[in-house]
């Protein structure tokens, strides 16, 4: 009768749960502790200012070593090269890459950066099992190769599509992304390369609370020039680079559709219901078991049912 | 095997002696009872080995070339679909599949629903294999498959989804496990060895629905990741891990009835008194559980399309094919399986269980492919993904096969009935 | 430590000086030099030599500098502090836009200058000038129409030869 029920096995039953939410009990208390540093630093792109020279990846490709392009960076020829039917994205070659968007009604295209726009709560960050990523003070969002495990769910979880992987690579792959030059730049104060680079200032690089100031201060001394949005304010809980444009964003490529929390907020429904299925669960189940099993051996046998009152 | 079943009076092996009274060697055990030679006659004679063989020539080159040279020499290394095929079928729809284990362990040990035993190890073997494998097509999938542990021992990220569904699987796999060891200690006449094991059942039964119940959960709580990602018909933030959870329910129970019918059917030699007898009792019991977590799916599924405003959509050619995919993965094998449990039409039931599996593979995909990247483009995984996800699939069957020839999963060990 | 170290190199742009004392009236264009070289880039590209003069036969002064030597400051923000033509006698460019691009926006850096937290440096300030008149009036705008790449320059942009 390995199904009678006495207090032991009720222990049991509960031991086992205590011991599973004593195990798992860090995870949900956790998950919301990424601050967002008041002095970060961040970058404010002009839509407005950029031409398309691709100095800006000419840069970045330098500063971080990454490999010789197919084409010279010279070469605006890779403006109409995008897969899919869409523009070009970042890949396990490229950190940045600009992209040339015709907009119906003007009469010369615009150009959009795009680069890790370093959130101030990361999705890649909160959804990564083995703590790979980190935010630091200064704004950047760096990756650490050497815990990663590659398997890929900080790519599921940005939005703005942004961490590669190096797919090429069997025996050395790891998650390729823009780190805000934070190893040879930022960390010292400097402007990451690109912004360096820029001959036209469309990327300036500052406190994210002065951008923000500046990016408002040039939609209102600028009538009629600007769309009164400064994109990356809110979206996702908030990024260190943010953008100004002429345009409605959505024409040139900026997904509109993107919470104004952080995308964490969305699994939090999940991840609060944890603890209580850890405390719960293991009295519940344990509690159906007496319900569910009482009746029949005791029926039989009289002196066992006896016994266990007793007990 | 059925011919040498019905030759030889010996077997199959359904316990520790033979008819003589001597003790069956580890490996005659091994060889099911045969010479080598029978042994090698039965596995050439059956044409589902010459299957697999053919999967197998092919795929095999392709795991070596997956780990010579790279994930993007198998897929199309695709940084927009970071989940291909491999982990669409491999983890999210294998897992759900393998919810049996722990759905039949609470109904036998932890609802007293004794009459449900002849069926409860082959629940909790599929529900092991299921996991085991799914560990496999993970490791397939890892960019670094040899750092898999690092989750459990290097670095600790505490507040993601996929840390509770790691931890939460390497548990449920250790109590997996343990739940059908005793079929490997009869078999090696060791049945004292489950006395330890027998004695904790209550508590991993239930440290089995804790850990099924979160981490079925979290497998669509992953999704809420991307909130922006996946067509808001498939993704709810507030109630995918309650769908994920729930769909597994039906998943798991549909896929013992698919297993079990397919034993009965091809491995009939194998299987013992009670199972045989019980069988058609057990898959009407088995549909009945099914339908009632359909309906409750149905429910929070309509639930989540009123909560998040998201009718407008079921108008759109996605709509369309969503309630393509709720009526023929879900609805139709609900009717099937309630008309076939009122009316004790096993058969229909067992169409609908099929039906329902692919049904689940189909709504993972969905999620994790189809409807991710709505707005983008679709991405058909390269042909030697695809086939590299038969292959491994070709292995669970192998072992599935392997186990169930042997073991007394679908019948008695004869020493240990009483 | 990597420093701003390539702006250091970069040398000052050699543009014409006024004379201290306050010129009484605006200057004329053909006071202005014939031609400015402007060498601050030259890590990458080499000096570009500006013909001033063709410009500024072209166009008045005030369609590229704020202000003319002797003038005072038209746009509105400058006036409420620029108002007198004294604070107007450097018409250079690099009078007041800054070689180096600033690191961190002014507004934070403890200073009252809250009227300059947007001014563009100097490199900023010369292609947003001479790109928005150039697009406009259909001038050359692709880079290699004024700059040419130094050997550095082609590295870094990989230029295959």
């Amino acid at each position: 009768m390995p199904d009678k029920i006495t207090r032991r096995s009720i222990l049991k039953g509960g031991v086992a749960g205590s011991i599973a939410s004593l195990l798992f009990r860090p995870k949900s208390s956790k998950a919301h502790q990424i601050k967002a540093y008041q002095n970060s630093m961040g970058v404010l792109v002009d839509l407005t200012r950029c031409v398309g020279c691709r100095s800006c990846e000419a840069a970045c490709n330098a500063e971080q070593n990454m490999p010789e392009p197919a084409k010279p960076f010279t070469d605006m020829s890779v403006f109409d090269e995008g897969a899919h039917g869409h523009k070009r994205r970042t890949d396990e070659t490229t950190l940045t890459v600009v992209n040339k968007y015709d907009v119906p009604g003007l009469d010369h295209p615009l150009f959009r950066k795009i680069q890790c726009n370093h959130c101030q709560e990361p999705a890649c960050l909160t959804s990564c099992f083995v703590a790979a990523y980190t935010k630091t003070p200064e704004g950047a969002v760096i990756y650490n190769a050497d815990v990663c495990v590659g398997c890929r769910t900080c790519m599921i979880a940005c939005p703005f599509y942004i961490p590669t992987f190096k797919y090429s690579s069997a025996f050395d792959p790891k998650i390729v992304k823009c780190i805000f030059c934070y190893d040879t730049r930022l960390k010292y104060g400097q402007p990451p390369a690109c912004v360096e680079a820029c001959p036209q200032e469309a990327l300036t690089f500052g406190k994210r609370k002065d951008l923000l100031k500046i990016g408002r201060r040039r939609i209102v001394d600028n009538k009629d020039k600007y769309e009164d949005h400064i994109y990356g304010e809110f979206e996702a809980g908030g990024t260190s680079w943010l953008y100004l444009s002429s345009v409605p964003f959505e024409k040139v490529g900026f997904d509109m559709t993107l919470p104004h929390q952080p995308i964490l907020d969305s699994v939090k429904n999940f991840l609060g219901m944890v603890p209580m299925v850890l405390t719960i669960w293991p009295a519940l189940f344990t509690g159906f078991h007496l319900l569910a099993t009482r009746k029949e051996p005791h029926a039989k046998d009289e002196n066992t049912t006896k016994q266990e009152v007793g007990e | 095997m059925k011919l040498f079943t019905s030759r030889d009076q010996q077997l199959p092996v359904t316990g520790s002696t033979k008819k003589d009274g001597t003790l069956w060697s580890l490996k005659e055990r091994l060889f099911l009872g045969l010479s080598f030679d029978g042994y090698k006659q039965q596995m050439l004679r059956n044409p589902v080995n010459w299957f697999l063989f053919a999967i197998l020539v092919v795929g095999l080159p392709l795991l070596l070339q997956r780990y010579g040279f790279g994930l993007g020499s198998v897929t199309h290394g695709s940084n927009d679909y970071p989940w291909g095929l491999v982990l669409g079928f491999g983890l999210f729809a294998m897992v759900p599949l393998s919810a049996s284990g722990f759905l039949l362990g609470t109904t036998v040990c932890l609802f007293g629903r004794k009459d449900f035993h002849p069926i409860e190890r082959l629940a909790l073997l599929n529900g092991l294999l299921g996991y085991f494998f799914a560990v496999i097509y993970l490791e397939v999938d890892l960019g670094m498959p040899w750092r898999l542990p690092y989750p459990m021992v290097v670095s600790f990220g505490t507040g993601a989804v996929l840390f509770l569904v790691a931890w939460h699987v390497a548990t449920y796999l250790s109590v997996q496990i343990a739940e059908v060891l005793p079929a490997l200690f009869e078999w090696l006449d060791k049945p004292e060895w489950t006395y330890y094991i027998k004695r904790v059942t209550l508590g991993l039964t239930v440290a089995g629905i804790i850990l099924s119940t979160l981490h079925q959960g979290a497998l669509g709580a992953l999704f809420t990741y991307a909130p922006a990602k996946i067509h808001p018909l498939w993704i709810s933030t507030e109630f995918q891990w309650i769908h994920f959870l729930c769909s597994a329910i039906f998943a798991g129970l549909a896929m013992v009835i698919v297993s079990s019918t397919l034993i009965i059917k091809f491995l009939h030699w194998r299987c013992g008194k009670a199972f045989r007898e019980n069988l058609d009792y057990m898959t009407i019991g088995l549909a009945k559980g099914a339908s009632y977590a359909m309906i409750t799916y149905l429910v929070i599924k309509l639930v989540a399309i009123a909560h998040d405003r998201n009718w407008e959509y079921l108008l759109t050619g996605w709509g369309l094919y969503y309630l393509l995919e709720i009526g023929i993965a879900v609805v139709l094998p609900m009717i099937m399986f309630a008309k076939g449990a009122r009316d004790g039409w096993v058969g229909l039931i067992r169409v609908g269980a099929f039906i329902t599996v692919i049904g689940i593979v189909w709504n993972r995909l969905n999620t994790s492919l189809v409807c991710f990247n709505w707005q983008m483009y679709q991405e058909i995984p390269h042909w030697k993904e695809v086939w590299l996800t038969v292959t491994l699939y070709a292995f669970y069957f192998i072992t599935y096969r392997f186990i169930v020839y042997r073991l007394p999963i679908v019948f008695d060990w004869k020493e240990s009935e009483k | 430590m990597k420093s701003f170290g390539k702006t250091a190199m970069m040398v000052l742009i050699t543009l014409w000086m006024v004379s201290s004392a306050p010129p009484v009236t605006a200057m004329d264009p053909e006071d202005a030099p014939e031609s400015v070289t402007l060498d601050y880039l030259e890590e990458l590209y080499e000096s570009v030599e500006f013909d001033h003069m063709t410009h500024a036969e072209m166009f008045s002064c005030a369609d590229c500098h704020h202000h003319t030597t002797g003038d005072s400051a038209t746009d509105d923000s400058c006036i409420r502090c620029h108002a007198s033509p004294e604070t107007a006698d450097d018409v250079s460019c690099s009078g007041c836009h800054e070689e180096k691009q600033s690191g961190k926006a002014r507004t934070s850096d403890g200073s009252n200058n809250i009227y300059h937290i947007d001014k563009p440096s100097l490199k900023g300030a010369l292609h947003l000038q001479c790109m928005g008149c150039h697009q406009a009036e259909s001038g050359p705008v692709e880079c290699l129409d004024c700059h040419s790449f130094t050997a550095a320059g082609e590295e870094r942009f990989k230029i295959k030869n």
